[in-house]
């Protein structure tokens, strides 16, 4: 059988409060003699892997509480706080690159000198990033996965914009209700992307939730973004409240778009995850046969 | 019978559990999870989420104390036993239980054996 005291230790380890090894020698333990007994008791070597990983729950929780009652500590509070340090480094470096970009006579007169600090920025706010989300040990293998499945699905909707400028389609110009005018080689880049992200998540082992909102952040995301900025420009242009969706051209910019996503991922979503170590129990399989004792 | 019951009297099963089993020999952590579920039938069942952080809890408290013991056949083990403190926690925690299942049968005609 694999490591098991290696996979606790890996789902165990954050920097602000390490877990002493005898923890994890003792989880690792009692996973190993569950899956020994579970052997025992006529499981398929699969199926005992992820009923003994079942008992653990939700290993973040698992770690809080026995940092909680080792040290006093929520260690879950010190991520938090490295994760805003990590999102206002990011807000702070693209605000200023921005102003850079927006305000030239401050930088300076010369084309180098105007762009200069916003593409100096980009790398800084990478590394930045890059380097607190390592000290902050938010991510493990599986989290890395994930990150990348989102990250390929954001670029590949960024570069099926970029189809769509270079076909100069009416989309891309405000228009007003209906007819929708349906770009189709950019809907079809978008379910490729769809299937990507959904292909890329499920192979991070997220639950097929998290792979659905994978596959349709983009759509998701500008929708929310649109319904919580856009609606006001509309308004004081004038329209009625009950043609907001279509003046926000919510339709060609979020629904339409989101189904080709969501049709990419589709045979991704129903597809069980292949690592018995996922990080997640949403194919979990063989519910434990009676609930833990109460908290 | 007046006594209140504690309002915590629910994590106190746990705990009542763990030291109940602990009272009669010393256990590492799979054999007391695994005993509980055999000796209720099923009905009371830890698992390694539930028992561990109320192992190490119980442990901070003093009522009881881990030691590794060499395992001939495997991996170590750390065996659990009772302290005198837990010794002495048991017996409050016991009357609890009697009185909330007291309290029940008064209520519901919940009678315990």
């Amino acid at each position: 059988m694999s490591d098991w005291r290696e996979l606790v230790r890996e789902r165990m380890q954050t920097r602000p409060v390490t877990q002493p090894d005898e923890v994890i020698e003792e989880l690792s333990s009692h996973l190993e003699e569950s899956y020994n007994d579970l052997l025992e008791r006529g499981y398929a070597p699969h199926a005992a892997i992820e009923r003994s990983l079942q008992e653990a729950g939700d290993w973040n929780v698992l770690l809080q509480r026995i940092c909680l009652t080792k040290s006093g500590r929520n260690p879950m509070n010190d991520r938090l706080r490295r994760l805003w340090v990590l999102v206002a480094v990011t807000w702070l470096a693209l605000s200023l690159g921005i102003v850079a970009r927006q305000r030239p006579g401050v930088i300076g007169p010369s084309l180098i000198l105007f762009y200069l600090p916003w593409l100096a920025t980009l790398p800084l706010v990478g590394a930045a990033a890059a380097y607190l989300a390592q000290r902050s040990n938010l991510m493990h293998d599986g989290s890395k996965r994930l990150w990348l499945s989102v990250t390929v699905t954001w670029l590949g909707a960024i570069f099926s914009l970029m189809v769509l400028q270079r076909i100069d389609h009416p989309s891309l110009t405000l228009r007003r209700p209906i007819p929708v005018a349906f770009c189709w080689p950019w809907l079809a880049t978008l379910v490729l992307v769809g299937a990507a992200g959904g292909y890329l998540a499920r192979r991070a082992d997220a639950p097929r939730k998290m792979r659905l909102v994978v596959a349709i952040s983009p759509a998701l995301l500008l929708g929310i973004a649109m319904l919580l900025f856009l609606p006001w420009g509309a308004t004081l242009n004038g329209y009625p409240w009950w043609l907001i969706f279509f003046a926000i051209d919510a339709e060609n910019w979020v629904v339409v778009p989101g189904l080709a996503l969501l049709l990419g991922a589709l045979p991704f979503l129903w597809q069980r995850s292949g690592n018995p170590f996922a990080l997640s129990n949403g194919d979990a399989s063989h519910p434990m046969p009676s609930s833990p004792l109460p908290e | 019978m007046t006594k209140r019951i504690r309002t915590q009297i629910a994590r106190g099963s746990g705990e009542l559990a763990i030291l109940s089993l602990l009272a009669e020999q010393p256990l590492y952590g799979f054999e007391i999870a695994r005993q509980i579920g055999e000796r209720t039938g099923g009905a009371l069942q830890f698992t390694l989420a539930s028992l561990y952080p109320l192992l190490y809890e119980m442990e901070k408290r003093g009522w009881v104390e881990g030691r590794w013991q060499a395992n001939q056949a495997g991996r170590d083990r750390r065996y659990y036993r009772l302290t005198s403190a837990g010794k002495k926690q048991l017996v409050p925690l016991r009357q609890e239980w009697q009185a909330f299942f007291h309290a029940l049968d008064t209520l519901a005609g919940v009678s315990h054996v």
